[in-house]
């Protein structure tokens, strides 16, 4: 046993300095940022091992117990002899140590070391990208989007001097611009609450009432109108809170009459964003409270504005997003071109195309925007119904139980999806109302007029990362991602088949080892090497031949029981082809096994 | 000697009519262009969209519907379902080797067609394929001897595609036939002389290792 693991160190540890002495002098490395080129040649160093291990330790595993068996002095005479056992349980030993590595190898270590390469590839655009978008908002005098931007640059490549150079320089312009702001506008009061989940009626009519104590006439409105909205028709609160809406209302007319023209100007276009707020038009309350605190300091400064102004920004967002939140996303995408397909309970489905995806990782990763979003749907029988297209659309992670039971029914979701993907179609300017980008709608010449500036899609939110890492292809995904996908493939139009038996392969993939290698061994003893025999140092050289031969084998036997996956899961189903494979692995082993078990001398 | 197998019957090209060639319902990419049928009749007529992945179409969005597409079995594809194609792809090592053996049967097609000298030429790599197994006693390892026959035939099979192959010989060849042009009518192929020049060398290397190995108890 101490021979067969010496030997198939030595094999690793040879390979893996070939790998090491070809990555570190005989490539060129593509441009990465300040001190990656070492890890680079590290990770192509073992992405090269990891090729050829399987091979290598497979031909060890033959040469090792070929050495071994022929040193061995006890005689087997006998079929299925003592001796033979005792040899075989260190044959399985052997082989599981083996085993465990290559299926550590192909299952965890290779698409980790794969990924940091290819992240080590992409740093070097990014920091670019990112470092011109600095200069472009310290250009623009933006210097906090600046010092946010030069931030991510330093992250990606913190050893870079320029670019720390400019991060102090955006810094200082960015504090003593907040300097400013903060010196020119007093602090604000704490925003009005704009959910009543967790509020009873009567707690709103407290605020509403502490609100009108303090003469804040426009807070005692809107708890008032909250508590009316909360309240059932029998709720005994109803009329009390009623009466204090009334009279909120009246004393904020009242207040319009109060004061200079220029004050009764201000108050009554703050109270017409007002009632655009309340009455559901929240865009044109966003623009009118913007002009309002744009238009001076002391208009910033109006806690009225300043809380009504947080509110509607915080209901906007729910319906809209802004325009220059998707500008150069472009370059920061990491899916491209994402399709996939939904269906309905009434047999529609619609079909979506996204040419690029941007997920904002600060967010959490619960905010994506989506490039030239398309939906194209289709009735039952097949037929086109109506598409949906948009530059970019955004996409939010919302719960399920946020939905009436109607939007429900009516767009198919299931309280089993936890959060949903909350699309996002229309974007609006900051500043100039009217400037907006809508979805165009084509519809069938019969269909029935859809205009939504938002989309519900009818899966759990989470499955959308799935489906963009099956985009990768069933071999590159990894195997937690794989063993979960499988099952919603043809749900999403994807083969069922095609995952499925990539799946069982990396599931079988240790069995398929560990018979090959108890056939190895049976190899080994027929070809051992004899006692009185010394091992040469010449043979050394033919070494390499093993393994290029066991390379070409491996890949054989990989392809052939691919296919077999292949038909089992087409045929059978890919529960079944589990339970089937499973049983001819077993078969397989204990043939291989009593193959072993049955040499003699 | 090079064999070869033929296909008892072929895929019919055109699709037999009840019998849709694809299911709806799944993404399947064609030349840079993602399908997914809607639909498909009895007849194969399908509906559904195209994606075009090309980058210039991007701009325009790439997206196409139809209603009335006929489909039609691949006729250069062993695969009708691309889905099982693109699954199903050989390993590119593989089909490396693979590529070989089809010079290599073209080949004898082509030589079989010149005639018995033609023929002879082409076969006496199996001469020296024959000549390999006197390896077995090369080494007094048996393991590496069975390694030994299996790389240089492997070898043999390699050297003799790559004059097929490519025209890495032509200039060995204008030199052979130059010289053999003043005994012989018919023109010899290089290879055909390294392949007789190696089974030469094998066989005596295979002589003396035997005989070594009988002799003296030895195997090398």
């Amino acid at each position: 046993m101490k021979r067969v693991i010496q030997i198939l160190g030595l094999f690793a540890f040879l390979t893996y300095l070939t790998c090491f002495i070809v990555s570190f002098t005989g490539i060129q490395t593509p441009e990465l940022i300040t001190g990656s080129n070492r890890t680079y040649r590290f990770d192509y160093s073992l992405l090269l091992f990891f090729n050829y291990i399987p091979a290598v330790l497979c031909s060890g595993f033959l040469i090792s117990f070929a050495v071994v068996f022929g040193r061995s002095r006890e005689a087997t005479l006998n079929r299925f002899s003592n001796i033979m056992f005792s040899r075989y349980r260190i044959v399985i030993i052997a082989a599981l140590i083996v085993v465990v590595f290559l299926t550590s190898v192909a299952q965890i270590l290779k698409p980790l070391i794969t990924a940091r390469k290819k992240q080590l590839e992409r740093q070097p655009y990014f920091f670019r990208d990112y470092m011109a978008l600095a200069k472009q908002s310290m250009a623009e005098n933006e210097p906090s989007l600046a010092f946010l931007y030069a931030e991510r640059a330093t992250d990606i490549d913190p050893g870079n001097e320029d670019a720390q150079r400019f991060k102090r320089q955006a810094e200082i312009l960015e504090e003593a611009a907040r300097a400013d702001t903060v010196s020119d506008v007093p602090s604000a009061d704490l925003p009005v609450v704009s959910d009543t989940s967790g509020w009873s009626v009567y707690q709103l009519l407290q605020e509403s009432d502490k609100a009108a104590g303090a003469g804040d006439w426009f807070n005692a409105h809107y708890y008032a109108q909250l508590a009316v909205n909360l309240a059932s028709p029998n709720d005994i609160n109803l009329e009390p809170a009623k009466q204090a809406a009334a009279e909120a209302w009246n004393r904020l007319s009242a207040m319009g009459k109060l004061g200079n023209e220029q004050t009764q100007s201000f108050f009554s276009r703050k109270k017409d964003a007002y009632i655009a707020l309340m009455s559901g038009n929240t865009l044109k309350a966003y623009y009118i409270f913007t002009d309002l605190a744009g238009s001076s300091p002391q208009n910033a400064a109006d806690p009225d504005i300043k809380r009504y102004l947080a509110l509607t920004e915080q209901k906007l967002r729910t319906q809209f997003f802004f325009i220059d939140e998707t500008y150069d996303l472009q370059r920061f995408e990491n899916i491209h071109d994402m399709y996939f397909c939904l269906r309905k309970k009434d047999g529609s489905r619609s079909v979506i195309l996204i040419r690029g995806v941007t997920d904002i990782k600060s967010e959490g990763n619960l905010v994506r925007y989506l490039r030239q979003f398309t939906v194209y749907s289709f009735d039952a029988q097949g037929r086109f119904t109506f598409s949906c297209t948009v530059p970019y659309a955004k996409m939010l992670a919302e719960p399920v139980s946020f939905f009436s039971a109607d939007t429900k029914e009516q767009t198919g979701l299931d309280d089993s999806f936890g959060q949903i993907p909350y699309i996002l179609l229309r974007s609006v300017d900051r500043k100039k109302e009217g400037e907006t980008i809508s979805p165009e709608y084509q519809y069938a010449a019969n269909a029935g007029k859809i205009t939504d500036d938002c989309l519900i899609l009818p899966m759990p939110y989470n499955d959308f990362k799935l489906i963009a890492d099956a985009f990768a292809g069933p071999e590159q995904m990894d195997f937690f991602s794989l063993f979960q996908f499988v099952s919603k493939a043809a749900r999403y139009g994807f083969s069922e088949e095609v995952y499925g038996q990539a799946l069982v392969g990396r599931f079988l993939y240790p069995f398929l080892l560990l018979i090959f290698l108890v056939f190895l061994a049976c190899i080994a003893w027929n070809y051992r090497i004899s006692q009185q025999q010394v091992f040469k140092f010449s043979w050394i050289i033919i070494l390499p031949v093993f393994t290029f031969i066991m390379f070409f084998v491996l890949n054989c036997i990989e392809y052939i029981f691919r296919m077999l996956n292949f038909v089992c899961v087409g045929l059978i189903g890919r529960q079944y082809t589990l339970t089937l494979a499973l049983l001819v692995y077993i078969f397989l082993f204990f043939f291989v096994s009593s193959l072993f078990l049955s040499r003699k001398n | 000697m090079p064999f070869s197998i033929r296909l008892l019957e072929s895929i019919p090209e055109n699709p037999v009519a009840g019998q849709p060639v694809l299911s709806p319902g799944y993404f399947r990419t064609k030349d840079n262009t993602v399908y997914y049928f809607t639909s498909v009749s009895d007849k194969n007529m399908a509906a559904g969209l195209g994606i075009n992945l090309n980058e210039i179409d991007k701009s325009q969005n790439g997206i196409f519907s139809f209603d009335n597409m006929h489909l039609q079995r691949e006729a250069d594809s062993t695969f009708a379902e691309p889905l099982i194609r693109d699954t199903l792809a050989v390993p590119s090592l593989l089909k490396k080797i693979f590529s070989l053996f089809t010079i290599l049967l073209s080949e004898a097609v082509i030589s079989f067609g010149k005639g018995l000298s033609g023929w002879a030429l082409f076969a006496s790599f199996g001469l020296t394929l024959a000549t390999v197994y006197g390896f077995v006693n090369f080494f007094s390892w048996r393991l590496l001897n069975g390694f030994q026959v299996v790389f240089m035939t492997i070898g043999i099979l390699l050297l003799n595609s790559i004059y097929y192959g490519t025209g890495l010989f032509l200039g060995l060849d204008a030199w052979l036939n130059g010289y053999t042009a003043k005994f012989v009518s018919f023109y010899i192929p290089s290879i055909a002389a390294v392949n007789v020049i190696c089974c030469v060398l094998f066989l005596i290397t295979g002589i003396i290792s035997t005989i070594r190995h009988k002799a003296w108890g030895t195997r090398e």
